[in-house]
């Protein structure tokens, strides 16, 4: 273990799971261990931001320390995180070359089981610095710079298109929002910036995949969509393979603005390795007749706090969030969703279904608010939680404000597991108890799978296979 | 009977204690949406001697008690005991739902209650009539025993339309093993008054309790009801019916523990919002390790009647077993077009018709209680207010 793993075993873990593993690297720009200002200016020298960048991260850094930890509603576990012993701007150029050898053979049998293509393969377990898509996504390109899309990283976004980047950056998502998008407003690198012009229906998902760029997976990256008037995007990010971190604090933060008409949906998967506090702050601002999907999938982590938002600003906008989690030993998915019904006759719908494994804990914290003077609101909030082992956990704290006569809300929870009939229903059929189980857990997130893309969904499924493995029995 | 200094050395321990506590603030997540400076009951002194008025008809085969504030004018006491003469049963119990300096401020100032401990069956309906400026703290203790059956209805009624009376009580029950309790307590206090009610109960193996709750008065409640399963098949039943209107704001929290295997419980709680009235309901299932076998349900439903009012939910959940039944609802809505419809076309007003709609809707959990004489109260309770409100 060389000196720059120390960070990772400060807090990772002691437990030797799958994915909890790490490289020794060499990073040609590296702003070195703990957060200053010093911090936030070498990260806006390597990037060479204009002054207003650098202004933006010196004013979230005093909001952040100004923020107390947000114990007093979320789990104590968030003051084990060691702010200085963490590097929070790695990379650029010269990312490390791995060699087959040092992956681990479980991590390469969970590729193959996975079915995880050849060419991720090798990035997601940092063989190759960088997924070659170029060939196979080179007219997808194009034909998106015909119709005047753009989709740079959030660096370029900033710089070489100002005029449209600068009106709604930070305006969902405010810097002094909560603690974490105050982190991220200082030390932000990587993410997408991608920008629909009027009327345009992007055909194709677009993935971080496409883009040739090393800090796709940065630790804190910022993402910025914006859909113009009647424009139509999906947006993906992450992947159902474990992905290999060394770092271990992930901090995004993700806006979107749905102007008049457009539709956004966002996709994301993704599978920490368990030594990861992933505290994730995701918003979306839909106009007038716009809808705004967050379609999410959570899978391994320590603690992931992730509540994906909509904020219905114009008549008639629709917010969704639709997600996943599973949380196995030592893991806490804190995860849900917050509906701000902010104009008449907006509807907004939150389904989320949450698996508990071995120890694990999974959360649902919802919130939903209607405020006066509005009619014709709507709101609907499902959450099931299945308990697969005794000492699983499961909670559910929504809040629910409606002011006036004029809407509907409704919200459901339940909580239960697989029952010992249907395991032996299937287990007379020749399904060994592991398959049987596998089989319940995918039967109950099987209307929500289908909302994936479809290699996602095919993925996912052997993902739960994978993970209910030797939890029964 | 234990000494008076008995009770004397609890309230000073009391007071210790709540001299060493904060008083609620603004980031505590059990005073989310809440109005916590109305919980600062700092340099309020107790009410003076209380006055009577005449009493509402009798619950026919109860033995009745009355207070006068913290006197007790009728009633005899040969069934129960003053809390005075038997302070050791008071039980101590931790508030967890946010009012720990309430609760010990409770504590410290308690000198009228009264504490019912049968192992055969007890019958009791006790009457509070409130007046006076200034902080009442009453308290009732329920210990059954023994597959006793008991039936408790407390009654808070304010004896004048203006004293601005703040009444702090707590409500201590324990139902031990196969005993049946069935609790009703009525809120009618004036619109200038406030309550704050601690309520904490503990249910042994097979015991079956009801406890229900009808608010209609008071400008600000603040109730917190912790309820315990603690024994195999032992069933805890939670009801609430409000109506508050302009001026009113109820904060009801709500936590059912299953502390043991193969427990039940149930809450559902009705509110019927007239006016710029608020509510916040904050409900937890909490599910120890090892309680499998679980039964929990809670249900808090929201009718909204006018554009004003305002309804917060906070229905939660922490289950830490396997095995379990639980879930959660909450819906806030209007009296549908169609009902409204149904009941024009038979020749009823809207406005009636909403309000038939409504007390219909609160009734649903009245019902619950099955106990006419009780049901029959709590209507005519609920009915008072819709009178009123007309």
């Amino acid at each position: 273990m060389t000196s720059e793993t120390a960070t990772v075993q400060q807090v990772a873990l002691e437990k030797d799971d799958i994915g909890n593993f790490s490289f020794p690297e060499k990073h040609k720009f590296d702003a070195g261990y703990g957060l200053t200002k010093d911090t936030l200016d070498y990260i806006s020298k390597v990037k060479d931001e204009p002054q207003w960048v650098n202004d933006f991260r010196h004013r979230a850094l005093e909001v952040f320390e100004s923020k107390p930890m947000p114990t007093n509603w979320a789990t104590e576990d968030l003051n084990n995180i060691d702010f200085d012993g963490i590097r929070y701007y790695l990379s650029d150029g010269a990312k490390p070359k791995r060699s087959w050898d040092e992956v681990p053979p479980e991590v390469l049998e969970t590729f193959d089981r996975l079915g995880v293509p050849e060419q991720e393969r090798a990035f997601l377990a940092g063989v190759e610095a960088q997924y070659d898509s170029e060939a196979a996504y080179s007219n997808v390109k194009e034909a998106l710079a015909e119709e005047g899309v753009i989709f740079v990283t959030c660096s370029e976004g900033l710089k070489e298109h100002e005029e449209i980047f600068r009106p709604w950056f930070g305006k969902v998502i405010p810097t002094g929002d909560n603690k974490f998008s105050a982190l991220n407003s200082a030390v932000m690198s990587g993410g997408s910036f991608i920008y629909i012009p009027k009327g345009v229906k992007v055909k194709h998902p677009l993935q971080a995949y496409f883009r040739i760029n090393s800090e796709n997976f940065g630790q804190f990256e910022r993402t910025l969509i914006i859909a113009d008037e009647g424009s139509e995007v999906m947006y993906m990010e992450g992947c159902t393979a474990p992905k290999f971190e060394t770092a271990t604090l992930h901090s995004a933060v993700v806006e979107l603005v749905a102007m008049k008409g457009a539709k956004i949906q966002y996709v994301t998967v993704q599978n920490w390795s368990s030594n990861v506090y992933n505290l994730v702050t995701k918003r979306g601002l839909a106009h007038e007749d716009a809808e705004i999907r967050w379609i999410d999938c959570n899978i391994g982590s320590r603690l992931t706090m992730k509540y994906p938002g909509v904020v219905m600003k114009g008549e008639r906008a629709r917010g969704e969030v639709i997600s996943i989690a599973l949380a196995n030993d030592n893991q806490h998915q804190d995860t849900g969703a917050k509906m701000i019904h902010a104009a008449n006759n907006t509807t907004s719908n939150v389904v989320s279904k949450s698996i508990s494994v071995g120890e694990g804990r999974s959360t649902y914290r919802g919130q939903v608010h209607i405020p006066k003077h509005l009619k014709g609101c709507k709101n609907n909030t499902e959450c099931d939680a299945l308990l697969i082992n005794p000492k699983s956990r499961t909670d559910t704290y929504p809040a629910i404000t409606v002011k006036g006569n004029q809407h509907v809300t409704q919200h459901e929870a339940s909580v239960s597991q697989v029952s010992q009939e249907m395991l032996f229903y299937m287990q007379q059929r020749g399904l060994n108890e592991a398959q049987a189980m596998s089989l319940a857990v995918n039967g109950f997130i099987n209307d929500l799978v289908q909302e994936f893309p479809m290699e996602y969904s095919v993925e996912l499924k052997r993902l739960i296979d994978l993970e209910m493995e030797g939890s029964v029995g | 009977m234990t000494p008076p200094s008995a009770l004397e050395a609890i309230r000073a321990e009391a007071l210790a204690k709540y001299e060493s506590l904060d008083w609620p603030a603004r980031n505590e997540e059990n005073w989310r949406f809440g109005s916590w400076k109305e919980a600062n009951l700092s340099g309020l002194e107790p009410v003076g001697a209380g006055v009577g008025i005449d009493l509402p008809e009798a619950i026919e085969g109860a033995q009745r008690f009355v207070f006068h504030n913290a006197e007790l004018v009728s009633g005899s006491a040969d069934s129960v005991q003053l809390l005075a003469h038997a302070p050791e049963l008071l039980p101590q119990t931790e508030s967890r739902l946010g009012s720990p300096k309430l609760s010990a401020l409770h504590r410290a100032q308690s000198q009228h209650g009264i504490v019912i401990k049968t192992d055969s069956g007890a019958d009791i309906e006790i009457i509070h009539l409130v007046s006076g400026e200034g902080l009442l703290t009453p308290t009732v203790v329920i210990i059954a025993d023994d597959g006793a059956k008991v039936r408790v209805l407390e009654r808070f009624i304010s004896t004048n339309d203006f004293d601005a009376t703040t009444v702090l009580c707590g409500a201590d029950l324990i139902a031990g093993e196969g005993t049946k309790v069935t609790y009703l307590v009525t809120q009618e206090l004036n619109a200038n008054s406030k309550l704050i009610r601690l309520a904490d109960s503990r249910l042994e193996a097979l015991a079956h309790a009801k406890q229900a709750v009808i608010h209609t008065g008071a400008k600000w409640v603040r109730e917190e009801t912790y309820s315990t399963v603690d024994g195999m098949d032992a069933k805890s039943e939670i009801l609430s019916v409000a109506v508050p209107t302009t001026g009113q704001e109820y904060d009801q929290r709500t936590f059912q523990h299953h502390g043991a295997r193969d427990t039940y419980s149930d809450l559902l709680f009705k509110n019927t919002l007239f006016g710029k009235a608020k509510t916040i309901f904050s409900g937890l299932i909490f599910v120890d390790d090892g309680a499998h076998g679980t039964d929990a349900y809670q249900t808090c439903r929201n009718l909204m009647m006018t554009n004003e009012c305002e309804a917060n939910s906070m229905p939660g959940l922490e289950i830490n077993a396997d095995d379990v039944k639980c879930s959660h609802g909450s819906t806030s809505a209007r009296v549908s077009d169609e009902e409204i419809f149904y009941l024009q076309a038979r020749g009823i007003d809207s406005k009636s018709a909403r309000n038939l709609v409504a007390q219909g809707f609160s009734i649903e959990a009245i019902e619950k209680l099955e106990d006419e004489q009780l049901e029959a109260l709590a209507i005519e309770v609920v009915a008072r207010k819709f009178a009123a409100i007309e």
